[in-house]
């Protein structure tokens, strides 16, 4: 049975290097999955999880073991990523801004032509590599806000609670600036991939 | 009639984040709206790729020798036995001190030398200059000697110093004069 997070972190403050290497290998895939979600550059990537782990390494003492350690975690490589954006000085700055009534329009009349053109089955829509690079491609050009919330959303499966605490935002943002970023990325996969927007639905039952 | 749901609602039903009479809201919309069917269902399919794509693109990332970068870059923890020394040196560094302070102040007391006998013995006694007293030596009846000083009439005389004879063990006669300064000449 792995140690949990909390023993790790205890024994990391007490000088156990070992328990810090068992943090860095039990949370280095799913932050490199966030950073390069959110910095869209492997080698930026590679560097934002370096940081994060030497901030967490450093700030250890100032951890409280009444929130949990991966959400923490997290908040540190969100911010991490930030700067990372911001030093670029918005050289890719190339993020789509939404008209928030589109959001709504392709939600309520598009997502579900998207669907079919996953396939049926998304767990083989997603091998297909051309559907990997337009995701990537969506998701280089949403807002810095959305990507984070959405890689954070679909790569560890973070609560709303949990996202607020790492985005430090009130958890009813949350649903709205989730929803959101789906349905813009919905829009340019729909635009990447030539599906034609349907008209309105009139198969309702 | 089921009132359809706001997207947001339709968002958070995925995630699994709604009140249980939200919940229940949607799924009478879900059973009675197809193109409602079709939208979660595209919610549910981009979720899951973005997140599979995500990761699978970490997949391929390298991170051997990630662990060892970070700490070198930290300052390296102490050991159990660095942390030991380094929190009980200096406590016993005031332990021996103290300890050494305590045998030095605390010791026994050296153990009395018993006093030497403070008794010489006289080799010789030469006088220095013609005697101004002069010994009257009487002898007793045991062969004891007291010896009497007497003030010589002659003491600035120039005589010269008359010799002791010991008569018994520590008292012994002077040795022979030497040459004697000349008065004016010291």
């Amino acid at each position: 049975m792995p140690t949990d997070d909390l023993t790790l972190v205890q024994r990391v403050r007490s000088g156990d290097e070992r328990a810090f290497r068992e943090l860095v290998e039990r949370y280095q895939k799913k932050v490199f999955a966030v950073a390069l979600g959110m910095v869209k550059d492997r080698e930026d990537a590679m560097d934002v999880v370096q940081e994060a782990f030497v901030k967490v390494h450093r700030s250890l003492d100032h951890f409280k073991a009444d929130a949990s350690f991966y959400t923490w975690l997290y908040r540190i490589t969100v911010n991490v990523c930030i700067d990372v954006i911001r030093r670029r000085g918005g050289a890719r700055s190339d993020s789509v801004e939404f008209d928030e009534r589109v959001d709504h329009d392709l939600a309520e009349a598009n997502l579900g032509a998207v669907s079919s053109q996953l396939g049926a089955n998304p767990e083989k829509a997603v091998l297909r590599r051309e559907l990997g690079e337009k995701i990537q491609e969506a998701l280089a050009q949403i807002p810095e806000k959305h990507r984070a919330i959405l890689v954070l959303r679909e790569v560890d499966g973070l609560s709303y609670e949990e996202l607020a605490q790492v985005l430090d935002i009130p958890k009813g943002t949350v649903m709205s600036r989730l929803f959101h970023a789906r349905a813009k990325v919905q829009k340019l996969l729909s635009e990447s991939l030539g599906i034609p927007l349907p008209g309105p639905s009139e198969d309702k039952e | 009639m089921a009132v359809t749901p706001t997207p947001e609602l339709l968002s958070a039903y995925l995630d699994g984040e709604l009140t249980p009479a939200d919940r229940e809201a949607v799924e009478r919309a879900l059973a009675s709206d197809a193109r409602l069917r079709r939208s979660l269902e595209s919610l549910r399919t981009v979720s899951l790729a973005v997140g599979r794509t995500v990761l699978a693109e970490a997949d391929r990332a390298d991170f051997s020798g990630l662990a060892d970068r970070v700490l070198a870059r930290v300052p390296r923890s102490p050991t159990f036995l660095e942390r030991l020394r380094s929190r009980w040196i200096p406590v016993g560094g005031l332990l021996v001190a103290a300890a050494a302070a305590a045998v030095f102040f605390l010791r026994p007391p050296p153990p009395e030398v018993a006093p030497v006998p403070s008794g010489v013995t006289v080799q010789s006694a030469t006088a220095d200059g013609p005697p101004e007293v002069q010994p009257v030596v009487m002898k007793t009846e045991s062969g004891d000697a007291i010896i009497w000083l007497v003030e010589h009439p002659d003491a600035s005389s120039g005589h010269p110093p008359a010799s002791l004879q010991a008569d018994k063990p520590g008292v012994q006669a002077p040795l022979p004069s030497q040459e004697r300064p000349k008065k004016g000449e010291l």
